[in-house]
């Protein structure tokens, strides 16, 4: 048989369960936002800077910002995979990897629609964390 | 596969965890909400256990939020009858006086096989035999049988009662709120009441937990406790309506 003191304690850990609920909740609404804007911001720039190098014919100058991307994605590739789908980050992740590989062997070509790939699974990852009306429906 | 493992103790113990503080309940004793939300975060927790592409907080996060609203829910329930009534619904007599109830039993969709397999469950193999059949807002139904009743009576009488009165007894005063269609289907009034509480020396409808009138006439008061205050006080008295 519960005691009023034990009714108390499981009010107790009620509310306080309830609290670290909303908490986690908040956070979990917050932080992917944050982080892939973060991620989108610092990648956005040396991904504009490759397809420019690209585009006009310097390929092996543009391996400095696919390395720095690919750097950027496996330091991020924990927090990422916490929050988003998986197989967004992988994606990422192999199209970073494609990229480095290609640009070292001149596929321009390959190279340009591997770097459009990141972009558009960049900016697909950031839309779906934001509240907007097509994602809530 | 190690995986797996852990995400199945990890959504294991979440699961655990909310079910445990969302109430103990049996399956059987749940209202039909009850039941929608469990079901809801059985399913929330099957998916992530066995999808290892998808991060186990898409199965935490609906888990935690369903559960953060359910507790709402109910705490919003027991602070407002018309919330109560709007997630739970109203129980519905059935079957008074020993007569069915057919625009009752036609607005539950309930049908007389229900009702009499309902009634066998309870060891009722006549609708005759019935005082008062209640649907209660978790589905089960209530029975007052008739001689129980006429039982009732009879020592009420032998006890020197002034009054018999053929119902169950009614819920008048719930959370230190005072339900006005229930005083009036018993013929009383504020002003009765509150004459009747002050008898008990009780000043302010607000201190009181319940109070509900019986069939026989009596009135049972039970006061909030005060702080620090461990046992509750229960009064009670005969009123003459």
């Amino acid at each position: 048989m519960m005691k009023n003191g034990s009714f108390r304690t499981m009010t107790v850990i009620t509310i306080t369960a309830m609290i670290i609920s909303l908490i986690i909740i908040a956070a979990a609404c917050i932080l992917p936002n944050i982080i892939i804007s973060d991620l989108s911001k610092r990648i956005t720039p040396l991904l504009s800077d490759a397809i420019r190098n690209v585009v006009a014919g310097n390929t092996p100058a543009s391996l400095e910002s696919i390395s720095r991307i690919r750097a950027i994605i496996d330091e991020n590739k924990n927090i990422v995979m916490m929050l988003f789908d998986h197989n967004g980050i992988k994606a990422l992740s192999y199209a970073a990897i494609t990229a480095e590989e290609l640009a070292r062997i001149n596929d321009d070509s390959q190279l340009l629609s591997v770097l459009t790939s990141i972009t558009s699974e960049l900016e697909f990852m950031q839309h779906s964390c934001e509240a907007r009306l097509f994602n809530l429906l | 596969m190690i995986t797996l493992f852990v995400r199945t103790i990890i959504i294991y113990l979440t699961v655990f965890a909310v079910v445990r503080l969302m109430g103990k309940r049996q399956i059987s004793d749940m209202q039909p909400f009850d039941l929608v939300v469990t079901l809801l975060i059985a399913d929330a927790a099957s998916e992530p256990i066995s999808e290892t592409s998808m991060p186990l907080m898409y199965g935490i996060i609906p888990i935690l939020a369903l559960f953060l609203l359910h507790k709402s829910v109910a705490f919003l329930s027991l602070k407002s009858d018309g919330i109560r009534t709007l997630v739970c619904g109203k129980p519905v007599i059935l079957i008074s006086k020993g007569i069915v109830l057919e625009k009752a039993l036609r607005a539950t969709s309930y049908t007389l096989g229900d009702l009499t397999e309902q009634l066998r469950i309870k060891d009722v193999f006549s609708i005759s035999e019935v005082e008062y059949g209640i649907l209660e807002t978790n589905g089960s139904l209530s029975v007052l049988k008739k001689d129980e009743q006429k039982n009732a009576q009879q020592s009420q009488q032998g006890k020197g009662a002034k009054r018999n009165r053929n119902r169950p007894s009614v819920l008048l005063v719930a959370d230190g709120k005072v339900r006005d269609k229930a005083l009036a289907a018993v013929g009383m009034d504020a002003d009765s009441l509150t004459s009747h509480l002050k008898a008990l020396k009780i000043r302010d409808v607000s201190t009181v937990f319940f109070a509900c009138l019986d069939s026989d006439g009596t009135l049972n008061i039970q006061t909030k406790l005060k702080k620090g205050e461990s046992n509750p006080k229960l009064k009670s008295m005969k009123v003459g309506l």
